[in-house]
């Protein structure tokens, strides 16, 4: 079981509760420039001037952009989850047009009280400090991604340890060809 | 401060709420889970919430609508990009960023080329305000 803090835990079963949660992915691939959105809890977003508001933390910024996601799956099977992002200018889709490896993720939840004020110059909050992550999961993968006019959808998945061939080294001929000889 | 710019309210258009038409209110963003028993669990889902504004104009001619309606038509791109204009509840020129949630309708005649036009927005939060 991933472990939430104890005081976070009292939050979210309190009945009053002025906390926003906000879910952070960074999407890396060794070809393309690092993708960091930001959503203000699931498929949230909110606009200031009109333009949705981004998030700045750890000298990165996010940028604000509603998408859905499932925390991963906690049981004997390997975890799993769904991410769908909102791609109508479709930035995102073209973003993992040709890849031929699946791009990493990591997910990360934060408080939006750890942020300060919005700057009109980048429209984005920054933290106070280092932000404190309630839940985090990395070395995901982002598999089976497609598209349609609005949003770009995929599975997420982590290194799954039954997929490794065993025995790792096998005698075929051509590694040990000695004790093919006739 | 750096404000990002977008079309304004045709200036021959009546931006003014007529009488007691004007609604506003925040759009409820709270999640929320129902115990069996006892109060409601809930919290914001949001950081900034925008509000539902809705009134009838104040009267415009004919020519008046058509400039609104293209505004929204062509401006707008059929309503799905911000604008800016004036408060419908201040008249100190107060600008807000805003966004038409449906198009403007006519709602009511009133005597011989006047329309009263029925105006639905979405207002957002912005430094304007």
């Amino acid at each position: 079981m991933r472990p939430l803090p104890l005081d976070v835990r009292r939050d979210l079963t309190s009945p009053s509760n002025g906390e926003v949660y906000l879910i952070a992915c960074t999407i890396e691939h060794a070809d393309l420039t690092t993708l960091r959105v930001i959503s203000e809890g699931v498929n949230g977003v909110s606009h200031w001037n009109g333009l949705p508001v981004n998030y700045t933390f750890d000298g990165a910024t996010y940028l604000g952009c509603p998408f859905e996601i499932s925390l991963l799956t906690d049981n004997e099977s390997p975890p799993r989850a769904k991410f769908a992002i909102f791609d109508a200018d479709r930035a995102v889709g073209r973003y993992f047009i040709g890849l031929t490896q699946s791009p990493r993720l990591k997910i990360e939840i934060l408080r939006a009280s750890d942020f300060g004020a919005i700057d009109d110059t980048t429209n984005a909050r920054t933290a106070t400090g280092s932000p404190r992550r309630i839940y985090r999961a990395s070395n995901l993968r982002l598999t089976s991604i497609t598209g349609d006019p609005v949003s770009v959808s995929g599975e997420i998945k982590t290194y799954d340890p039954r997929s490794e061939p065993w025995p790792k080294q096998r005698a075929h001929q051509t590694l040990l060809p000695g004790i093919y000889r006739r | 401060m750096a404000l990002p710019s977008f079309a304004f309210w045709p200036e021959s258009v009546p931006w003014e709420a007529d009488g007691s038409s004007y609604t506003e209110k925040p759009q409820g963003l709270k999640a929320t889970f129902q115990p069996e028993a006892g109060v409601p669990i809930e919290r914001p889902r949001v950081t900034l919430l925008a509000e539902e504004i809705s009134y009838t104009s104040r009267p415009m001619t004919s020519e008046q609508f058509d400039a609104l309606r293209d505004f929204w038509r062509i401006t707008l791109k059929q309503g799905s990009l911000n604008m800016l204009r004036y408060h419908p509840r201040y008249s100190d020129g107060t600008i807000i960023v805003a966004r038409f949630v449906e198009p403007p309708m006519i709602s009511s005649s009133r005597g011989f080329d006047l329309l009263g036009v029925g105006i639905r927005l979405l207002k957002m939060p912005s430094a304007y305000d």
